[in-house]
């Protein structure tokens, strides 16, 4: 399982990568743990990204070059912290504005509305 | 904040895991690190305790998977590379192949030819022999003379042709053994390893 939340895994499946990408753009640099306490504060607790997928999209966006690391020695264990590179500031805003079009196509497919149970 | 020793039984419990990846490794032994400081500052449990949560909340299925996933993502790129080439040496291997058949059709025709050509010449000949007109040697000379530069070019050209096409195939069969050939047992090797994997 890769999340678990209110939304299903099909629904959130696809969307990490934005999450990623605007979070470290708000932010200078961030932990692994750091951003899914992050994510689980901004939405309430209605999504938590789970570690297993985490991490693999973490390492992938790196090896892509999109992001850099920074490792600090906490105690005896290393914290990576995860930051933009140039090449990764310039995905930010393609990746979200291809999110915030999938919403409004999704709007018209589907509503604003909930629909009301018969 | 949890102290080296413990810290090394959560680095211990992952490579016991079967965890490979250094860096993996130690995301994860920070986050579950993490959550173990703030489950111990909520002074819900001790440091067992609070280990075996974070690791029900973590990792609740097998730790390797987490390595699985990444590997896969990882190589995304890799298979892509490796997708084209195969894709592209199969392309060239079916091309080739195509010329070969196409080269052979060829030196068969060529062939047929000469032999029609011998055969026609052959009853000509027969045919005047048969009218009782003696020819004389320098006739008969002539007379093979011309057999032999009417078909000799031909059959010559019949044999580079079929010579022509046993290097094609030979080409053919090592691009489609050399690139699309290495590629299907390889994605059959990865799919029967996720396979196994997933049991």
């Amino acid at each position: 399982m890769y999340y678990c939340s209110m939304y299903s895994r099909e629904l959130l499946k696809g969307i990490l990568k934005p999450v990623i990408l605007k979070l470290l753009s708000e932010h200078d640099k961030m932990y692994g743990y750091e951003i899914v306490q992050h994510v689980k504060e901004r939405t309430e607790g209605k999504i938590l990204i789970k570690e297993g997928s985490l991490y693999p999209t973490l390492h992938s966006l790196t090896k892509e070059g999109y992001l850099s690391t920074e490792s600090v020695l906490i105690g005896n264990r290393t914290r990576k912290y995860y930051r933009l590179t140039k090449k990764g500031k310039g995905l930010v805003v393609p990746a979200l504005n291809e999110l915030y079009d999938f919403r409004s196509t999704l709007a018209l497919l589907f509503g604003n509305e909930k629909p009301v149970m018969s | 904040m949890i102290n080296a020793e413990q810290t090394n039984l959560i680095r211990a419990y992952l490579l016991k895991e079967g965890l490979t990846d250094s860096n993996l490794v130690d995301d994860l032994v920070d986050h579950i690190s993490c959550e173990i400081e703030f489950q111990l500052a909520q002074n819900v449990s001790g440091f067992e305790e609070a280990f075996a949560s974070a690791k029900e909340k973590i990792l609740p299925n097998e730790p390797i998977e987490v390595e699985n996933d990444l590997r896969f993502l990882t190589t995304k790129t890799q298979h892509i590379m490796i997708r084209k080439t195969s894709y592209i040496g199969g392309y060239f291997s079916a091309l080739v192949f195509c010329l070969a058949v196409l080269f052979t059709i060829l030196s068969f025709q060529n062939e047929s030819l000469v032999d029609s050509r011998r055969e026609s010449m052959n009853q000509q000949y027969i045919l005047s022999g048969l009218d009782g007109e003696e020819i004389s040697p320098e006739e008969r000379s002539a007379y093979y003379q011309t057999h032999y530069n009417v078909t000799s070019a031909l059959k010559m050209k019949a044999i580079k042709q079929q010579s022509t096409s046993q290097t094609l195939l030979i080409i053919s069969i090592l691009l489609f053994g050399l690139t699309y050939l290495p590629y299907r047992f390889y994605m059959g090797f990865q799919k029967s390893e996720l396979q196994a994997n997933s049991l």
